[in-house]
């Protein structure tokens, strides 16, 4: 084989090119793909370079990945941010942070920051337990009311059948 | 229309830039809850406890813009009898005039005796009153939560106003705007004809 020639694998014909090429969701990918996919129909080097607006040396680093793992070697390799770093909190903490928040005890991010310091020891800045909520899904909403002579077992009850009271029966 | 309405209004009542101008408002401070938004999980319901008891105290306060001053008094009703003497512990306090509502007991003989500088704001605008930036820091920092007397929630309110007035410029970010303070910066220092 020439040198500069690209040793295909069998798998990787250019309809199995193009359909990564429109299927990939992250847009750096998607990209090495499109270029993939020009190389396989037989495109030269510099008009895929011109095409996609790339560079020559990038676009050698993308067959180089290809060659050493074909495709998952291209797909293995991922832009800085992606994988991004992992939480300070612990799987149950978080099980049990987003337990307390449920309960409504908590008003703003700040408390939640000030409560995560002072019961795991486990310091936030603002920024960071603001996201750390975002990914939980957990945002700022409206409580329902609820009297504070309200007898929630008599609403149950209620709701179940509407039976009152004896008390109110005899009377 | 005419600009700068607040220092026309407050020149033609003779007050100057060196006056101590502050604005004024009146809250009712119930024990008749509110909800108010906590953090929660997307699709859990959270439930917060209301007192549903109409117990009420009112609370008059007076703010200064330019130096973030906090007065306040605790009065019963907003009727002109009992704002007058609050109006006179904010007089004697260093207050030389006073914006506010066009409350009926704001112009009311005995108010008016005291012998502040008053001046009123126009109709239905609590949008133009600095004051009710405090009213909304108070509700801010005591709804949402159970008091179980209305002295208890009184002593919060309290509490939180001592903190407030504690630093001004906290006061200055809340109340001091703009368009307030270079209405106070547009007043002459002497008015015409006084030596």
């Amino acid at each position: 084989m020439p040198c500069g020639q690209i040793a295909w694998r069998a798998t990787d014909t250019v309809a199995e090119l193009a359909y990564r090429y429109h299927t990939e969701t992250k847009v750096d990918r998607q990209v090495r793909w499109h270029a993939l996919w020009l190389l396989r129909r037989g495109l030269a080097r510099a008009a895929v370079c011109d095409l996609l607006d790339i560079n020559p040396r990038t676009l050698r680093d993308w067959i180089a990945w290809y060659r050493q793992g074909g495709c998952a070697g291209v797909a293995r390799h991922q832009r800085g941010g992606c994988q991004g770093a992992s939480s300070r909190l612990s799987l149950e903490q978080l099980a049990e942070l987003a337990a307390w928040i449920g309960t409504g005890m908590f008003r703003t991010i700040e408390e939640v920051r000030q409560w995560v310091q002072a019961t795991w020891g486990v310091r936030y800045t603002y920024w960071g337990m603001r996201s750390l909520l975002d990914r939980l899904k957990i945002h700022a909403k409206m409580p329902r009311p609820l009297a504070v002579t309200a007898d929630l077992v008599a609403q149950e009850a209620w709701k179940k059948g509407g039976r009152l009271k004896r008390s109110r029966l005899s009377a | 229309m005419e600009k700068r309405g607040a220092t026309q209004a407050l020149k033609a009542v003779g007050v100057t830039r060196a006056a101590h101008t502050g604005w004024s408002d009146e809250f009712r401070i119930g024990l008749y809850g509110n909800v108010r938004k906590v953090l929660a999980p997307r699709g859990i319901k959270v439930r917060q406890l209301v007192e549903l008891t109409r117990d009420w105290y009112h609370l008059a306060v007076a703010v200064d813009p330019r130096q973030g001053r906090l007065i306040w008094s605790w009065i019963v009703g907003t009727a002109a009898a009992a704002i007058a003497p609050a109006v006179r512990e904010w007089h004697a306090a260093g207050f030389t005039a006073l914006v506010w509502d066009g409350l009926k007991a704001h112009h009311a003989e005995v108010v008016r005796a005291v012998g502040l500088a008053l001046v009123e704001q126009p109709p239905s605008s609590p949008e133009v009153n600095p004051a009710e930036r405090i009213g909304e820091a108070i509700r801010a920092h005591t709804e949402g939560q159970v008091y179980g007397t209305i002295w208890k929630k009184m002593a919060a309110v309290e509490d939180f106003l001592r903190e407030l007035a504690a630093d001004p410029e906290r006061v200055k970010r809340l109340v001091g705007w703009e368009w307030v303070i270079q209405s106070l910066k547009a007043l002459p220092w002497k008015l015409e004809g006084s030596h």
